[in-house]
């Protein structure tokens, strides 16, 4: 079995680089091939294109569709920090579990960590939005249920980056810790989690940035927000408003992402 | 200048020896505030009278299960003969994700210099030195702006100029993506050696030969290694994109959830959810042939 496994990683490790790039080319002409070029645009669509550039540059200003869109906004900044929260709450203890570093090493610990990587891996692998169709479908349409959307992929990537973050730790210090005859949890609680936490922050950060755009687009299983808004103006073919509505969005991340970078500024200095 | 405490390997703020500062206090109560406001919004939507948690929705969710499992009645995992269509969905969901990738990658490598400082904006003064600081702000305001909005509604706008399909769902895909790297690789370049650049300046190179010779090697291996892991981004929002597009897995999950096949609805997440982990696993491996 072992002789088997390294066989395989052998082989797998002789895929060289040319390897790959013929792999890269080959896939990227399967899959211009697969597209029906014969007809990819509609018939006004240099009239669309213009419209919409024109909307960009004019957008709806009045006070009513302002006042709308900060609300939206509020709404969907709501459910990220909502959802945001819970992930933080799930899926850091599920990421520290996950990076094996906490419990000492023997048979059922290693298979409790395997499972939780697996389950962290099963729920992240399936996107925001299906989870909130099949969310929808089994308990009924309500905010809680939109807020577990989010949350539900969110903290299996939490959780993994979290782990990662955790085993990440230069070996000297934690080298340095030990000598002095810490346990693992000791090492974890003074090395490890100090050591990931500014890495971590700005991933929050990010992460809730994310989980805005994703609030954005939850309005696909009937929740208000942005995206609802955005949805009803692009029906209504008020593309000045769609505008509005994009720069609302845009300053929102804008505004995170300054935010973040100040206090990422603050922690490392 | 504070001393630093010797038992701790980095200052943080949980574990500083120090008293948190004002920031650090500030940030954590604006942190709280909208956390609980935000619960406090969202409990406030009149819920039509019904709580998520009853033993209707427990009755609810389990027979729901039962159909997505297809347990309690003729399985169709075994029946249908549709794995061959489902296949087919796969390939195209497969085929726009490449595509999205390959178009977002290439745009962002052709506009990256104009949005990196050290490239771009190298004339010491005058009229212009005015035009590199403005071309450098259309270009990372097009970034932060490609960037914000969701791929899902740029998928939506799309679909008014392409018909949908999987063209059109990759170009959407590719825009959102094109705002994620092209703000990274910018980034990158940003921070790239500068002895190189300044050597190859004094020998008289332009900045399009800077950038192809003394940049483009340097950040190659961190932004290919990105731009492989927004593949595996992309692959789980391509299923979803399909919503709109048309096209794929993510169309006929949407039509299946509409008209309550719900047998269906799981073998097609079974398809998916096989198709995500594929990609993370060459992922991976290019990641490492890259390394």
């Amino acid at each position: 079995m072992g002789t088997r496994l390294v066989m395989i990683t052998g082989v797998l490790d002789s895929i060289t680089k040319r390897h790959w790039v013929f792999l890269v080319f080959v896939a990227v002409a399967v899959s211009v091939s697969t597209v029906d070029w014969t007809n990819t645009t509609h018939a006004g669509a240099g009239r669309s294109i213009w419209m919409f550039v024109n909307a960009l540059l004019t957008p709806d200003i009045s006070s009513t569709t302002l006042n709308a869109a900060v609300h939206a906004a509020w709404i969907t900044v709501a459910y990220a920090a909502a959802s945001i929260s819970i992930a933080i709450i799930v899926g850091i203890p599920l990421g520290l579990i996950a990076s094996g570093t906490v419990l000492s090493s023997g048979v059922s610990s290693t298979s409790l960590t395997i499972s939780v990587r697996a389950f962290l891996g099963f729920i992240r692998s399936i996107h925001e939005l299906i989870w909130a169709l099949l969310l929808v479908a089994s308990f009924g349409l309500s905010p809680v249920v939109g807020v577990l959307a989010i949350a539900v992929p969110y903290s299996g990537i939490i959780g993994r980056v979290f782990a990662e973050r955790l085993q990440d730790v230069p070996s000297q210090q934690l080298t340095a810790f030990e000598s002095t005859g810490a346990s693992s949890l000791q090492q974890v609680i003074a090395v490890r989690i100090p050591s990931a936490l500014p890495n971590m922050t700005s991933y929050l950060f990010y992460r809730f940035e994310c989980a805005i755009r994703t609030a954005a687009v939850l309005s696909f299983v009937g929740l208000g927000g942005i995206g609802f808004r955005i949805q009803i103006a692009l029906s209504d073919l008020k593309f000045e408003t769609v505008a509005t509505l994009m720069y609302t969005l845009v300053i929102l991340i804008l505004a995170i992402d300054l935010f973040c970078g100040f206090i990422r500024k603050r922690m490392i200095a | 200048m504070t001393v630093e405490s010797p038992r701790y390997p980095k200052r943080t703020w949980a574990f500083s020896p120090h008293r948190p500062s004002v920031t650090a206090v500030l940030v954590g109560t604006a942190v709280t505030v909208l956390i609980v406001s935000s619960w406090l919004y969202l409990g406030s939507i009149p819920n039509n009278g019904r709580s998520v948690i009853s033993a209707d929705s427990l009755s609810r969710s389990i027979e729901f299960i039962e159909d997505l499992t297809g347990s309690h009645s003729s399985s169709s995992f075994w029946q249908r003969n549709n794995w061959g269509d489902l296949a087919q969905l796969a390939g195209d969901t497969l085929a726009m994700s490449v595509l999205a990738a390959f178009i977002a990658g290439i745009a962002a490598i052709i506009l990256i210099p104009f949005a990196a400082s050290n490239v771009l904006i190298v004339s010491a003064n005058g009229p212009r030195r005015v035009f590199q600081v403005a071309i450098y702000g259309v270009i990372r305001g097009l970034f932060i702006f490609t960037r914000s909005v969701p791929e899902l509604l740029w998928a939506l706008i799309i679909i008014f100029v392409f018909t949908p399909g999987i063209f059109a769902g990759a170009l959407a895909l590719a825009v959102h993506n094109l705002g994620v790297i092209g703000r990274l690789g910018a980034d990158i370049v940003e921070d790239a050696e500068k002895p190189p650049l300044q050597a190859l300046r004094s020998t008289g190179a332009g900045p399009l030969q800077t950038y192809l010779i003394g940049i483009l090697p340097q950040i190659a291996r961190q932004f290919l290694t990105f731009q492989i892991y927004r593949w595996e981004v992309i692959i789980r929002t391509t299923a979803v994109v399909g919503f709109v597009a048309a096209s794929g897995l993510g169309y006929q999950l949407r039509l299946d959830i509409s008209f309550f096949r719900y047998k269906d609805v799981g073998q097609l997440l079974l398809v998916y959810i096989l198709i995500v982990w594929i990609v993370d696993a060459i992922s991976t491996l290019a990641r490492r042939a890259v390394r």
